[in-house]
This record gives structure tokens, sequence and C-alpha cells, in this order.
């Protein structure tokens, strides 16, 4: 079967800073694949090439057999990759439910004359656009909190909330950049669960960055590591584990940086 | 206070309206300049009438400033333009013609001639973005000005004179609260919420779709056109046109509505358009009372005194009830 997303000796450069060096990798549609290494080896800076964030210096960029490098990031999120942040950016004014509503934009039909004259067509679509954001809210367990302000929701909830709105344009691959970071040892668990259930009943592509060793061993099956920008380690967790070059780039880790964020 | 300012709207509409409206229905006689014949006296129309179209402009301002987070500071351009735009065509090609068609050409004529500037300069100044855009904005409604200043047809140094005043207060009072209805349509909807999520997180906007410079120029382009509306109201209610109205000075003041109630809620703009419409006005009581010549800087000193006292403006980020909004 074809690749869902490719990159190819992909680079990116910040100045003589060496973000991504000649990064590969091949992701299978409907599979979960960890991403993991030390703290500023490059993770995020893969997220953000793949979702046209950045333009990569060099190499290439394959999104279901089509270049997406330098595409803007709005035209990538609509060929199908959602993706979350490691730093919360939702929409803190706006309702639980807007904020997965915002996610149905790129797929709304009615226009500007719609809107102003409130026509049946822009009623119906605000009817069913709300009524798909529950569903989404409801998948997530956030149903009771839809009509409650984004910002005043507790910090775990914030990172189911961004997870349901990444959902909304209904993408392909799922990107998810430190999904559990801050949260306890229960929201953790649970939010582990959510994401098996969500990669299964939604036979989405999850490409996951997480510190928690421990969730990513158990839910991932085939893992990529990087250190330094290159990636130095893939397979499957039993392999990585016990690959001496993966030890020794989180034992220098621990040592320098200590537990990380 | 808001009941208070919509039931003097009414009741004013109402008084302005109603005889004429009873005896000669038929002449649609309500488009007939009314600021002698109303109930009440010229001085409050006139304050009135500046209210209705203050909070035209404050809320169609909020759509920008306060809904997509773009800071412009060129709204009296778009105002301008609209205005001008409107007069000259009413004058010079529709002299005669019944009120209702004069009417209605006017508001489809500067409300378009506006949107088509609002257009240009979102494209030429989008790419800024914060201060950046601010001065672009600020420096296109000066050249409008200047280059209004400079046309032969439309007045020059002298102004526009013999405007057909076919505009009176319940008219203005009435397209005040379409806009204000239109507006809040707009916000509650897929653009709406696209403007609130550019304006909250520009990143994650993009990230799910949404390009960002096309809800600008959205924003853009609906905005100068309600300033457009705002225009039309005041060149055919005042019948004169002057540049000198549409200084700097003027989108100052549209901004400061917006910060006054609360920059983020269409409720704060239309309080804070009210407010800065009728401060002045009762700080020149206070004035002919004390008989010392300090308005403006009351007026300065109560506007301070507001943004100390609440930073975020007079509602923040509320809205009333009736302008509540589901998202
Ligand atoms: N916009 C940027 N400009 C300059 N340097 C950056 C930028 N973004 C990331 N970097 C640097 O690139 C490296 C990789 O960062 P990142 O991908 O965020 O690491 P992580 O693996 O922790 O997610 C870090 O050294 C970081 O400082
Ligand atoms: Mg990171």
């Amino acid at each position: 079967m074809a690749f869902i997303a490719e990159l190819k000796e992909m680079s990116l450069y910040f100045g003589g800073l060496k973000a991504n060096h000649q990064v590969s990798l091949q992701l299978f549609p409907g599979k979960l694949y960890g991403l993991i290494g030390p703290n500023g080896a490059g993770k995020t800076t893969i997220f953000n090439v793949l979702t046209g964030v950045y333009a990569p210096s060099s190499g290439e960029v394959r999104f279901l057999g089509k270049s997406v490098a330098g595409l803007a990031p709005y035209k990538i999120a609509r060929l199908g990759i959602g993706r979350t942040f490691q730093n919360i950016r939702l929409f803190k004014q706006l309702t639980v439910e807007a904020n997965v509503m915002t996610a149905f934009f790129s797929q709304g039909e009615s226009n500007l004359l719609d809107n102003l004259f409130a026509s049946q067509r822009f009623k119906r679509e605000e009817e069913s656009s709300r009524k798909r954001a529950h569903e989404l809210l409801k998948f997530m367990g956030l149903l009771n909190h839809a009509k409650d302000l984004a910002g005043s929701l507790p910090y775990g909830k914030q990172r189911k909330l961004e997870i349901a709105r990444a959902l909304g344009p209904a993408p392909k691959l799922l990107l998810l950049d430190e999904p559990a970071a801050g949260l306890n040892p229960t929201e953790t668990r649970e939010l582990t669960a959510l994401i098996g259930k969500l990669q299964q009943e939604k036979n989405i592509t999850v490409l996951l960055i997480e510190h928690d060793m421990r969730l990513v061993m158990d839910i991932c099956e085939f893992i990529f590591v990087l250190d330094n920008g290159e990636l130095i380690a893939k397979g499957k967790a039993q392999e990585i584990q016990q690959n001496p070059q993966v030890i020794a780039a989180y034992l220098g880790v621990d040592e320098s940086e200590g537990e990380g964020e | 206070m808001l009941a208070f300012i919509a039931i003097g709207c009414i009741l004013n509409m109402l008084f302005t309206m109603s005889f004429d409206v009873l005896n000669d229905f038929h002449q649609i006689s309500f488009l007939k300049p009314m600021r002698e014949q109303s109930l009440i006296s010229p001085y409050y129309y006139s304050v009135l009438l500046l209210l209705g179209i203050n909070i035209i402009l404050s809320t169609s301002l909020a759509l920008l400033n306060g809904f997509t987070g773009l800071f412009t500071m060129g709204h009296a351009g778009f105002m301008a333009i609209g205005a001008y735009t409107a007069a000259y065509v009413v004058k010079s090609y529709l002299p005669t013609a019944a009120p209702m068609l004069q009417l209605f050409t006017a508001l489809a004529v500067g409300s378009l001639s506006a949107s088509l500037f609002g257009l240009c300069i979102g494209f030429a100044g989008l790419r800024l973005s914060g201060d950046y855009l601010g001065m672009v904005t600020l420096g296109f409604s000066e050249i409008i000005r200047v280059s209004l200043l400079n046309i032969e047809a439309v007045g020059g140094a002298r102004g526009m004179t013999d405007i057909p005043q076919f505009i009176n207060l319940g008219m203005v009072t009435l397209i005040a609260l379409i806009v204000i209805i239109l507006v809040k349509r707009i916000r509650d909807g897929r653009f709406g919420r696209a403007m609130f999520a550019v304006k909250e997180n520009e990143m994650a906007a993009n990230l799910i779709g949404i390009n960002p410079l096309e809800v600008k120029v959205r924003a853009f382009v609906l905005s100068s056109a309600l300033a457009g509306v705002a225009g039309v109201c005041f060149a055919f209610s005042e019948g004169y046109l002057s540049t000198q109205t549409f200084t700097f000075v003027k989108s100052f003041e549209i901004i400061a509505m917006n910060v006054i109630g609360g920059l983020g809620s269409l409720s704060g703009a239309i309080l804070g358009g009210a407010m800065l419409s009728l401060l002045p006005e009762v700080l020149r009581k206070v004035q002919d009372f004390t008989g010392v010549d300090i308005r403006m800087v009351l007026y300065a000193l109560t506007m301070i005194l507001i943004m100390i006292l609440r930073p975020k403006g007079l509602l923040g980020q509320k809205e009333w009830k009736w302008l509540s909004s589901p998202n």
C-alpha cells in the first residue's frame, strides 16, 4: 500500500542551526506512529514542515502522493492534515463548541449574502455544523462543556478540545504534539485510551510526539527517534528500547536537563 | 442605559415620522427632511442624528478592530468615500428622482464605492500587521481626504453643497438598527467565528483550513461598506460635505468608541458610540451651567477615567442579552 505521507531527505535550517537534517520517513495509512527524542531534537519542526508552517530548506514533503513542501498551511489542512500544538492554541474567547465549528469553515458552502440575509441554506448549515461539533465533543467527552468558554476549561480538557478541533476538517493524518504534557497520570491514561479509540474508529493515521515513554511504548505501533535534528532510529517499541543509540541520546538528556517538560 | 437609548431612538423615530406617515403615506414622506417639523428641538434632533451615524460607524469598525483584531486608523476615509461618491452620483444623475430611488441609489453607491476601497486597502495593507497596518490605513484615509479636497467636481475646498436632504432621524435610526443586526449576523455565523479565530490565534486558524488573508479581506470589505453607509446617512441628512469632517481625528474618535465600550463586543461598540456622541453635549450643559470653558478638558478626563476604572472598556467582552452571541 502507498504511503499517506513521506519525508525524503528533508532538511530545515535556521541559519546555522540544523533543526532537521536529512530526515526521511514514511507513514502508512491507518497506523499509530510515535516520534520521540530529547528536547530540541527537532520533533515539532517536523510537524511544522508537514503542516506548511515552514518550507523545508531541502528535500521532499509528500502527502497523498502530492508534494506539499512550502504550500500554505490552510491548503495543507484542507488536503487532510490536522494537528495540535505543544503549547495549547485555542480560541479562548469562543465557546468550546464554536472552537470546533471554526474547523468546519473550509467546508462551508453558504456565502456572505446567505449570512447577511440569514437564508435557509445558512441556517441549515449552522445547525448541521453545531450538531457535528457536538458529536466530536461527545467523542472527546467534552459535550457538557459545549457552551463554556474554551479559556475557562481546565488544562487537561483544553488539550482534548484541541484534538476535537483538529478532527473538525476530518483529517486523514493527525499530528499530536505532546498531547499528554502537563496532564496528571489519570488524565494521561484517559487520553491514551482516547487516542487509540480515535485512531481505530475514525481510521486516521496518527503521528504522536510524546515525552511520556510509557504512553508511546503502549500505543504506538512504530516509533521514530530523533536526536539533534537527525533520525537516529526507527522500529517497533522493543527494538527501540534496546537500541544503544537511543539509550545514549536519552541518557545524555537526563544528565543535563533532567526530565524535560 | 441601553433601554434608555433604545427607547429614546424609537420615540424620536415615531415623533419625527408619525404625523406625515399618517397624513400622506403615498408620498413616502418619512424621507423628507424634518429637522424643522420634528417634535423635538433642532438641537436634540442634530445630536440624535449624529448618535445614529456614530453607532453605525462604531459598529462597522467593530468588525475590523473588535472581531478580527485588525488595528486600522482610517475609518473616516471609508466614510468619506461613501458620502462623496453617493452625493456626487445622486446630485449629478438623479437630481429630480423620487426620494426612494435616490435613497436606494445613494446606499448602493455609497456602500459599494467604500467597499471597493476597502478591498484595495485590504489587499495592499494586509500583508502588514499590528501598528504597520494602522499606519497604512491612516495614510490611505489621508490620501483620500486630500484628493477629495482637490477634486473640483465635488466642491474642492469649498465643500459639496445642496445635497438633497432625504434622510431624516427616523431613517438613520432604522438604518442603524439594520446595520447592528447585519453585524450581529456576521459575528454569529461561520465568517464571524473565523474572524475571532484569526484574531485570537492566526496560526491555529491557518492550520485548521482558514485562510487568514481571505477572512481579513472580507472583514475589510464589509466594514468599509458599512462605513460608506454611515457616510451616506451623513451626506443626505446634513446636505453639506466638507473634507474637514473626515480627518484622522474622526477615525480616532471611532476607535475610541470601540475601546471605551469594550473592544470585541458589539454591544460595547454601540454603547461607546452613544457615549462619545452624547458626552460632549452633556458636558456642554455643564459648561453652560458653570460658565467655565472646560468642556474638552472634562471630555478627555472622562475618557481617561473610564480607561483607568474599566481598562477593558465599559462592557469588556460582554454583550447585552439581545445581542448575545451563540459562539
Ligand atoms: N523559528 C525558529 N527559529 C530558530 N530556531 C528554531 C525555530 N524553531 C525551532 N528552532 C530550533 O530548532 C531546534 C528544534 O526545535 P523543535 O523542533 O521545537 O524541538 P523539539 O524536538 O523539542 O520539538 C531547537 O534548537 C529550536 O531552538
Ligand atoms: Mg516540541
